[in-house]
């Protein structure tokens, strides 16, 4: 029973349920609550009568709801729960450059407590003081982890603070009455955001490909992309590879010689967080990911939080509000007349930034370096196992040492097998893990995938995770077939990558399903 | 395994010197006059090389010299010659006359390594009586009977010689007329239907008769066009050769022509397929803009099937002048992404190599290492 210690190989099998969508559960009549009439003193004194709803707002047919019992829908959803696999039941290590690390459960807890769960940003600043100072101090320590003198939590994920880092750039050289700064520039293995970004804010983009030996943009290719239209440069460091370029300082400098601001995507800081700052560099702006590197369960596109840091001349250009404490009291500061306005409703995801805070509280200034320092650990220890392994090839860089993450290749195998990267990924989840991250688009590197073990995972589940990879590559070349048909112990089998190839297939309702299949 | 293997020795020689297809013995010996390798036997070396390890389950049947026998004997396997070429020269009838010997002499499969034309040549002689694997060597590869790569193609045999293909589906043979083609226009027709393995990751996307992502060409088209609203409305333009740069140009309504040169004037065309005195001509004392394009899997913007845009031309109009376009997967398919330039005056491509901008779509550019 249990996991075989020699081969560190289990028997897994998912479970099964064949359960209906819950539309096809529904029985005309069936209710999950039946909601008491209002008070009569309500109904009396209140306005809020149907009748008082102009006709044109109101709905002509009730709304096509599934009508399940309490009961059934519990069901439904713990089997489906039961159908998937993720952080909390399998090991995670795929998902490079998402940093999926342990986010304490007492995080949740806390989240879900009434003082937290049940207050509203419309709330008079008096009565929300306790979310108000747990913003200000998470600002505080991010102020020391990177050295900016000012954050704003408004931008609701990454990719947002890109665009609202880019919007500040703009308005900055407005303010600046300098409009001929109308272009950016970035690498191909920085976040595909810090092009899609600015271009979003109205930038046009100079990419940079990269160099061989070194893994990034050579200086001289970078400074030869630079010029008086330059308005900044926005860069992830360390890359998508892993790779971190230890000269970005002289990139930065480069930048401020052409009269451009210096970005930073830090969105995942994980390998460099209270060992490297982006003040000493000279970036003018950054951001984190709170969602990521600061400890908060993330995916399926929410919620998140982009936390963005500025250096102080320009803190005139943030978002508002901005929450301040004049000694005795904390507050919602609007007063910034240069402010881009607000690129999110009230201030932020205040859950994100709670759990942030529990999370750095726990940890401490040592606490932090040091798991930057484990994650650095657990990689190398990795990326050492993993390039051991039977058709994998690490592209770029050759002997660079990776940081918190590295990008991979099964191209080698592909070429010997006809197995590669997407076969792999069909076939880990009937050895118990969910996925893994390929790559972002386009792939620079040929059959990609993205490991990052950050430091939640132990030795243990590292070695587990690299005898799997060994197990399957072991199956790519010499019983090829079980590869080819897998997975073999999920509850669907031979799902196409449609959403990749052909969008159109997709459908994304229970209403479009039923058109598109042409069901009455 | 009894395998069917046959070479079209000039399959691919017309592309490096911008003739865009072999078919027809004219364009085979102006291709060859105009320097051009015969690359179809090294390809399909490269394919056997992923069998090598299952040599002793084949038995090759093929055509003598350069229609497989001499690469099989090269490479040590086992085969027969079951059609001999008559002239010293091998046609398309060899093709057709080899193929259906194979047919007939009731072999799994046949691999065939050309283009389009020659994928047409077998569908003519064997149409769909027996799977076919065909290795991507010839100039146009529209027809979905091809692997997506050689090693794509190595793979999928690979893959036959130990599964034996228990699926096999139809798959079209298109092409597009090269007559036509080298007048400029772009006709592709699907002429059949063959048989294949059902390998859908090494064989040709089924719908891929454009090498081009339309969105990528649009951004390129509407690039140009914002700059071009911009330049002073008597500037002139000299628009390379390519298939990138005459799809941009048609998006814009303008004539062009295919393989040549053409210079325009307020979205007008003035000249079609100039040569390199009548560009000398147009030149002087007018703002010019030279836009190129990259040639795919070299990555020449100068130097390669332009000619006409002479190192005088280049001069007059001025090497900072030049603007270059690629679609971003042309360039990830160099080799370590460089271009590369190669006119006959070694000072002038010292002045244009170095970091360059490529305009790879809306608002969109990549810095590209330009070597000389």
């Amino acid at each position: 029973m249990g996991r075989d210690n020699q081969t560190l190989l289990r028997k897994f099998h998912e479970a099964k349920w064949d359960e209906q969508i819950i539309y096809e559960m529904s029985v005309p009549g069936e209710r999950g609550i039946i909601p008491p009439n209002a008070d009569h003193n309500i109904l009396s004194e209140s306005d809020l009568k149907l009748e008082n709803i102009p006709s044109s707002l109101r709905r002509k047919e009730l709304p096509n709801l599934p009508e399940v019992g309490q009961m059934r829908v519990n069901r439904h959803y713990m089997r489906l729960s039961q159908e998937t696999l993720g952080v909390d039941v399998a090991i995670d290590i795929g998902e490079g450059t998402c940093t999926m690390k342990y986010s304490p459960k007492v995080q949740e807890r806390m989240m879900l407590n009434h003082k937290i769960a049940d207050i509203h940003p419309l709330q008079d600043p008096s009565t929300l003081q306790g979310i108000l100072k747990i913003y200000y101090e998470t600002e505080r320590y991010l102020k020391s982890i990177s050295g900016m003198d000012v954050f704003s939590f408004q931008p609701g994920a990454g990719s947002h603070a890109v665009f609202t880092n880019a919007s500040i750039v703009r308005k900055y050289f407005r303010a600046k009455e300098d409009y001929k700064r109308d272009t950016i520039v970035t690498t191909v293995f920085s976040h595909p955001s810090n092009a899609g970004g600015p271009a979003t804010a109205g930038f046009k983009v100079v990419d940079l490909m990269y160099d061989d030996e070194l893994g990034y943009p050579s200086l001289d290719a970078f400074k030869s992309a630079l010029n008086e239209r330059t308005a900044a440069i926005f860069l992830t460091n360390p890359e998508d590879t892993g790779i971190f370029n230890k000269n970005i300082k002289d990139y930065v400098d480069a930048a401020h010689a052409v009269g451009a601001l210096a970005v930073y995507d830090q969105a995942n800081v994980n390998g460099i967080m209270g060992i490297t700052r982006a003040r000493e560099v000279g970036f003018d702006l950054i951001h984190y990911n709170l969602h990521k590197t600061f400890s908060s369960p993330h995916g399926g596109m929410g919620p998140g939080c982009g936390a963005l840091g500025a250096r102080d001349y320009l803190k005139p250009f943030l978002p508002v509000p901005h929450v301040e404490y004049d000694g005795e009291k904390y507050y919602l500061d609007y007063d910034y007349p240069d402010s881009i306005g607000k690129v999110r409703s009230f201030y932020g995801n205040a859950p994100i930034v709670l759990r942030a805070y529990m999370w750095l509280r726990s940890l401490g200034p040592e606490g932090v370096r040091e798991a930057a320092k484990c994650a650095v650990l657990n990689n190398q220890y990795m990326v050492n196992k993993v390039s051991d392994i039977r058709g994998v090839t690490i592209y770029f860089g050759k002997d660079r040492k990776r940081i918190e993450q590295c990008r991979y290749s099964w191209e080698q195998m592909y070429k010997e097998t006809g197995l590669g990267t997407e076969d792999i990924l069909k076939r880990m989840v009937d050895y118990g893990l969910p996925h893994y991250w390929m790559s972002h688009h386009p792939y620079y590197v040929p059959e990609p995938f993205t490991l990052e073990p950050t430091e939640s995972f132990s030795k243990d589940d590292i070695d587990e995770f690299v005898a799997i990879l060994e197990k399957m590559s072991d199956e790519c070349y010499n019983n090829p077939e079980i590869v080819r048909s897998a997975p073999h112990n999920a509850p669907c089998h031979g799902v196409k990558n449609y959403y990749e190839t052909e969008p159109t297939k997709v459908i994304f309702s229970w209403k479009q399903y039923l058109k598109d299949r042409k069901i009455e | 395994m009894k395998i069917g293997f046959i070479i079209n020795p000039f399959a691919g020689i017309g592309g490096k010197v911008a003739l865009k297809g072999s078919d027809g013995e004219q364009i085979q010996e102006l291709a060859l006059s105009l320097g051009a390798l015969k690359e179809a036997s090294s390809k399909a070396s490269i394919v056997l090389e992923h069998v090598l390890d299952y040599a002793e389950r084949v038995h090759f049947l093929t055509a003598s010299g350069e229609m497989g026998e001499d690469l099989l004997r090269e490479m040590g396997f086992d085969y027969e010659v079951v059609h001999h070429i008559a002239k010293e020269k091998s046609s398309y009838l060899d093709t057709v006359t080899a193929a259906q010997e194979i047919l007939g002499r009731g072999a799994d499969l046949l691999v065939f390594a050309g283009g389009d034309g020659t994928a047409r040549d077998l569908y003519g002689a064997i149409r769909a009586s027996m799977p076919v694997l065909g290795i991507p060597a010839g100039v146009k590869i529209h027809s979905a009977v091809y692997a997506n790569s050689l090693s794509g193609a190595g793979s999928a045999l690979a893959q036959y010689l130990n599964d034996n293909a228990q699926d096999i589906v139809l798959a079209d043979v298109m092409d597009i007329d090269e007559e036509m083609f080298r007048k400029g226009m772009v006709v592709a027709k699907r002429y059949g239907q063959m048989r294949i393995p059902k390998y859908e990751r090494f064989m040709q996307r089924p719908k891929a008769t454009s090498v081009y992502q339309p969105e990528d060409l649009y951004g390129i088209y509407h690039e140009l066009q914002e700059r071009i609203d911009a330049l002073p409305e008597n500037t002139l333009y000299v628009w390379g050769t390519g298939g990138t740069i005459h799809h941009v140009m048609s998006l814009m309504n303008i004539e062009s022509s295919l393989l040549g040169v053409d210079i325009t004037e307020r979205g007008q065309t003035l000249l079609l397929d100039a040569t390199e005195r009548q560009l000398l001509d147009f030149l002087p004392k007018r703002n010019t803009k030279l836009i190129l394009s990259v040639i795919g899997g070299q990555g020449h913007i100068l130097g390669r099937g332009n000619a006409q845009i002479s190192p005088d031309v280049i001069r007059a109009i001025g090497v900072d002048n030049i603007w270059i376009v690629s679609t971003m997967s042309k360039i990830m398919d160099l080799d370590k992404h460089i271009l590369h330039v190669d006119t006959p005056d070694k000072d002038l491509n010292r002045l244009i190599s170095g970091y360059r901008r490529v305009i790879t779509g809306w608002q969109k550019e990549l810095i590209c290492q330009v070597v000389d």
